[in-house]
């Protein structure tokens, strides 16, 4: 499937700012089952300076420095992109979710064994463990129990946007029973991670209107979060959406990936001045037919 | 403990080692009283100096101890322990390399995944992954070893210092007060010099700026005054040349860095790193604080070089010593000369077998932090100990294990004269783009027996000057050469950091308004003292009752008329106890005058320290009594006067003082405009007893007296307080002052503040030269008041002015898109204002 890809980024300060500095983790990311066919990113007012670069976790990466004084910022970041992941493997042939921590050597020791531990936005206790251990009895395979978790998730926790912050816990999350798509992101990758299953936090966006016939997406319109379990060498990562309770497909573009949030935020930024500032944010993801 | 510690002062066969013979030699002749005032001379040399000790989990009022007898190494045996601890930096070098580059150490399986990821000193924004070049060279600069001798009488490192070592400075002061209070040991030993070490240093920081700077700008980054490690990076920065610098003073343009000083930004290009990489750059790591945001953006553009790299404590992991031996093998081809202590890294099953086997043999250490202390499993309970083997098993890759060893031990001053105490010896080594240097000597501390070894300095121990031997035709020194003068700092007006002009500015403020505060204190005082008053003395009593209140000293409600004056005695006394307004004065004055310590001489801070906490113990200790209580004014006074005198004949007439006498000065016109106002608020019969109040507060009456003799008149007593350009304590000297020292700054006579403060001038010419002429004299004195409040808001808005012109540079700071949505630094309040 191929998208067309628009994501607006506006704040509009109180009063001038001085300097900014912005990080951008915004361009979708090259990969296996996503192609990456054009990408821009504008900004309003233009920058005074831009750095690009690969950060530690191979995500494309852009600042941008403001020294000059502006009331107004805005981003706006334009890319078509195709997507079509392979089918996931066979649940069952997936290696055994307690072998996997010892899989991750050789080549996975840098870019796997990582997202074996825990990340300070996604720390664990033992009311993850607990969790974390319905879904993994003995002799369970890493996808089986993946998935359990995943569905479970997505039916026992209410989509409710304003209930938690970026400061909410995994542990307040699992009592809250509620949260978007960023939490049930993060305790996710806890759970799996406390299991013993490499999992990545993905930050990306997933298509603004379902295909024909599917319910209404939730975390549309805006930036989406969903998580990536490892299951071994041969095998390789699968992406799979607790909010939606879905395995990624080709209704999910990727911007990057990291341990957490914190890792891949798609945009921060610190200013001198300001005031307060109001927010907004569009995102549009539409299927392209061939012949636009 | 099987095998008993080695003793430093004996060889192998029991005899005692020569280089020990001579030194025991120097102080076996003192004898225990002889040894017990020399340890008194060396605290009282210390405390003098105003040397703290400020070390993580101390206590930060406590002051630096050293031993008199130093731990002297023999040359060959710190020619081995060059040599290792040269080898160990290359290795660490090479290990950072590998960890912010590729990671085949992690790929190759010679190093686990886990000590790497779950460090938190591993800062993902310093990896140059492979795709975008190569790691940034060096990484590390500054390296620091703990070394311990065991009982075979081999030295091991206990924990390599990576971040951001400390204690180099204090080596140094050890050093100084040694040759200053034990000058004879030094005569019969034939020590290497510590200077070039030095200067080599200083050399490599200029050698090792960014790519094309001839003359590079080069900072060391303090956390500032309050944070461990203060005084040796103060000392530090002195030592090396380099300018103090706080991540406040920093600003990015163009992609550059820049200090903020009163000449606008100024360019620096090498920051000698003392803080914490987290705390940098608050765009890309979590920390929120006062970090530059964009300064990692820089670093990596080759733009500015810190040093050590922020990520460099990744190093400093306990657990990474336990393979080492291979990564030596593996990265520089041959084996490891200087090993660690046997060390275990317990995400190995093998290894947590191995402890649970001997739980005694072993230290328990976090496997990636090595500033905390070693849990003892000897000293555990049972439940304890399940527990810790609990913890283990679940997260083995948590935890280090490092053999317990006992340390050798030297004869050190205790209670009961010499006695032996176990050592620890801290090593430093910098590197100058092409080889490591190793300074020949070194921080040795006498550690208590019951302390876990850990990576830390041990707690409150002693520390012990450490001498290396010279061998025949190397560069030695006497102890004469060792009494280097404290030199005065020099700086250009426009190198200052706005921050520091800010701090002399608010320390100028405060020292004057202590001295006007004990001023209104003793002239209340005097009256209360002559028993029966006089209707006049009550005048002048209530008028000095207005000043206090004005001043935020005493109640408005306080009547001196009611009980005989008891009610304002006890007011004025309250002004001094235990969290009355002089005590918070003085902290104010002593805070201001550690953030300003750099500016002065070490004789100028180490005399107001001294005289502030003298005048903070005058303050607690006067109780009920009166009479204490003009003693302790008397003691303010002086300390006023000792500020103002030594500033004025040993300070550099640059920006710093410039700031510092700008600060008295407004605050003086403030005071005079203000208690004038009050003092004359009397009705036109008694304005007599104002203006003698006048002359009292404005210190004048002598003066007044020499001039007019007793006769009290309104025009000679106004010109002497307002118009008078020649007398110190008149308005008009205050502004003129003012005035000159803002064409010293600005070098321009049109200066828009100078205009302003001309235009005040001439308001009070003109105000005395009416009174003078007028045939009402004293009406018109009455009537002054108004025309002195207006005077007053004047002044407040020349300082405001003045603050927003030098001192406030920059709107708050905020983050956006991040955890925490709100201010991350403080407002751009006035520093040190009340």
């Amino acid at each position: 499937m191929k998208y067309a890809l628009r994501h607006v980024t506006t704040y509009a300060y109180e009063s001038q700012v001085d300097l900014a500095s912005h990080l951008l983790h915004l361009s979708p990311r090259a990969m296996p089952g996503q192609t990456v066919l054009t990408q821009a990113i504008t900004t309003d007012p233009a920058p005074d300076r831009i750095a690009i670069g690969i950060d530690h976790f191979g995500n494309d990466v852009r600042w941008l420095f403001l020294e000059t004084p502006h009331q107004r910022f805005s981003v706006s970041a334009r890319a078509v992109v195709e997507v079509d992941r392979s089918p996931p493997p066979d649940a069952a042939v997936t290696p055994l979710a307690t072998s996997l921590a010892a899989l991750a050597s050789g080549a996975a020791a840098t870019d796997v064994a990582e997202f074996l531990f825990d990340s300070p936005l996604a720390p664990t206790d033992s009311t993850v463990a607990d969790f974390a251990v319905r879904f993994f009895p003995p002799g369970t395979t890493t996808l089986a129990g993946a998935l359990a978790m995943m569905h479970a998730i997505h039916q026992e926790f209410a989509f409710r946007a304003g209930v938690t912050s970026v400061a909410t816990t995994v542990a307040q999350i699992l009592k809250l029973r509620a949260g978007v798509c960023q939490d049930f992101s993060h305790l996710m990758v806890a759970s799996l991670r406390v299991a013993g299953v490499p999992a990545r936090y993905v930050s990306g966006y997933i298509r603004t209107r379902p295909p024909p016939g599917a319910p209404r997406r939730l975390g549309a319109d805006q930036s989406h979060a969903w998580v990536a379990a490892w299951l071994g060498p041969d095998l390789g990562w699968v992406e799979l959406d607790p909010t939606n309770g879905l395995i990624v497909k080709d209704e999910h573009v990727v911007l990057g990936w990291g341990r957490d949030f914190a890792d891949v935020s798609p945009l921060r930024g610190f200013i001198l001045g300001g005031g307060r500032h109001r927010l907004t944010v569009g995102v549009d993801i539409d299927p392209m037919t061939d012949a636009a | 403990m099987t095998t008993p510690p080695i003793d430093e002062m004996v060889d192998g066969r029991g005899g005692l080692r020569p280089h020990w013979r001579a030194l025991l030699g120097v102080f076996s002749t003192l004898g225990e009283r002889g040894l017990a005032d020399r340890m008194a001379r060396m605290d009282e040399a210390f405390a003098q100096d105003g040397i703290t000790t400020m070390l993580p989990g101390t206590d930060q009022s406590g002051y630096w101890r050293c031993d008199p007898v130093p731990l002297p190494l023999a040359a060959a045996e710190f020619a081995d322990l060059e040599a290792g601890l040269k080898q160990r930096a290359h290795l660490l070098e090479a290990i950072l390399q590998d960890i912010y580059g590729p990671q085949n150490l992690l790929t190759s399986g010679l190093l686990p995944p886990a000590l790497v990821f779950t460090n938190p000193a591993f800062l993902r924004p310093c990896r140059v992954p492979s795709a975008e070049g190569t790691p940034r060279f060096p990484l590390l600069h500054y390296y620091a070893a703990d070394l311990l001798r065991g009982p075979d009488g081999a030295w091991r490192v206990l924990a390599d210092r990576t971040a951001a070592p400390s204690g180099i400075a204090y080596a140094r002061e050890n050093r100084r007060v040694l040759g200053r209070v034990v000058p004879e040991a030094f005569r019969p030993l034939q020590l290497r010099r510590q200077q070039s070490f030095f200067d080599t240093w200083q050399d490599s920081l200029q050698r090792l700026a960014p790519p094309g700077r001839a003359n590079p700008a080069i900072g060391l980054l303090t956390q500032g005054p309050g944070h461990a490690g203060w005084f040796e990076q103060l000392q530090l920065s002195r030592e090396l040349g380099c300018t103090l610098v706080e991540l406040g003073d920093l600003s990015l343009r163009g992609g550059a860095l820049y200090l903020k000083t009163l000449r606008g930004l100024q360019p620096i290009d090498t920051l000698l790193r003392f803080v914490d990489g987290r705390l940098i750059d608050p765009l890309e790591f979590e920390a929120q604080g006062a970090g530059v945001a964009g300064l990692m953006a820089a670093i990596r553009a080759r733009a500015v070089r810190l040093l050590n790299d922020p990520g460099s404590g990744v190093a400093e992991a306990p657990a990474l010593a336990a393979f080492l031996p291979q990564l030596c093998l593996h990265l520089l081809g041959e084996p490891l000369a200087l090993a660690s202590l046997p060390t275990l890294w317990l995400g190995s099953p093998r290894a947590r077998t191995l402890v649970a086997a001997e739980p005694a043999r072993w230290l328990v250490r976090p496997a990636t932090d090595g500033k905390v202390p070693a849990i003892v499993p000897a000293d555990l309970d049972e439940t304890a100990l399940a527990d810790l083997t609990c913890r283990i098993a679940a997260r083995g890759w948590d935890y280090a294990a490092t053999a317990s060893m006992p340390p050798s031990q030297a004869p050190s001053v205790t209670s009961a004269g010499l006695a032996p105490r176990p050592v620890l010896l801290r090593m430093f080594l910098i590197f100058d783009g092409q080889q490591w240097h190793v300074m020949p000597g070194g921080l040795a501390q006498v550690v208590d027996e019951s302390t876990p070894l850990a990576g830390k300095l041990p707690r409150m121990g002693i520390a012990k000057d450490v001498w290396v031997m010279a061998e025949e035709g190397q560069d030695i020194v006497g102890p004469a050469a060792l009494l280097v003068p404290n030199l005065p700092i020099r700086r250009a007006a426009g190198e200052l950091p706005s921050r520091v002009a800010d701090n002399l500015f608010w320390f100028g403020r405060y020292m004057e308004r202590l001295e006007d505060h004990a001023r209104l204190i003793r002239a209340a005082l005097r009256r209360i003292g002559r028993g029966t008053i006089s209707p006049r003395d009550l005048t002048e009593l209530r008028a000095l009752a207005r000043c206090l209140q004005g001043a935020g000293l005493i109640d408005p409600a306080v009547d001196p008329a009611v009980g005989s004056h008891q009610q304002l005695a006890f007011a004025l006394l309250n002004i001094v106890k235990e969290g009355g307004q002089m005590p918070r004065l003085l902290a104010r004055v002593a805070r201001l005058l550690e953030t300003v310590r750099d500016r002065l001489t070490d004789d100028m801070y180490a005399t107001f320290a001294h005289m502030e906490r003298e005048a903070r113990t005058a303050c607690l200790t006067t109780g009920q009594s009166l009479d204490r209580l003009d003693d302790a004014m008397h003691v303010m006074l002086r300390f006023a006067a000792a500020v103002a005198g030594v500033a004025a004949e040993n300070m550099v007439r640059g920006g710093g003082w410039l700031f510092l006498d700008l600060g008295r000065r407004i605050e003086r016109g403030l005071e005079i405009s203000a208690e004038l106002a009050l003092a004359l608020k009397q009705p036109i019969a008694q304005i007599e007893s104002g203006l003698r109040l006048a002359l009292e507060l404005c210190d004048s009456a002598i003066t007044y007296r020499h001039r007019y003799l007793t006769v009290l008149q309104p025009a000679p007593v106004l010109d002497l307080v307002l118009a008078d350009p020649s007398n110190p304590r008149a308005l008009a000297f205050q502004l003129a002052d003012i005035a000159t020292r803002l064409i010293d700054l600005t070098g321009a006579e049109d200066d828009d503040l100078v205009q302003r403060v001309r235009g005040l001038q001439t308001i009070i010419t003109t105000l005395v030269a009416d009174i003078a002429a007028s045939p009402e004299p004293a009406s018109l004195a009455a009537a002054l008041p108004g025309s002195l409040r207006v005077l007053n808001g004047d002044l407040v808005t020349l300082a405001d002015q003045l603050a927003r012109r030098y001192f406030i540079l920059l709107p708050t700071p905020q983050s956006l898109g991040m955890p925490a949505e709100e201010p991350a630094s403080l407002p751009p309040s006035l520093r040190g204002a009340a």
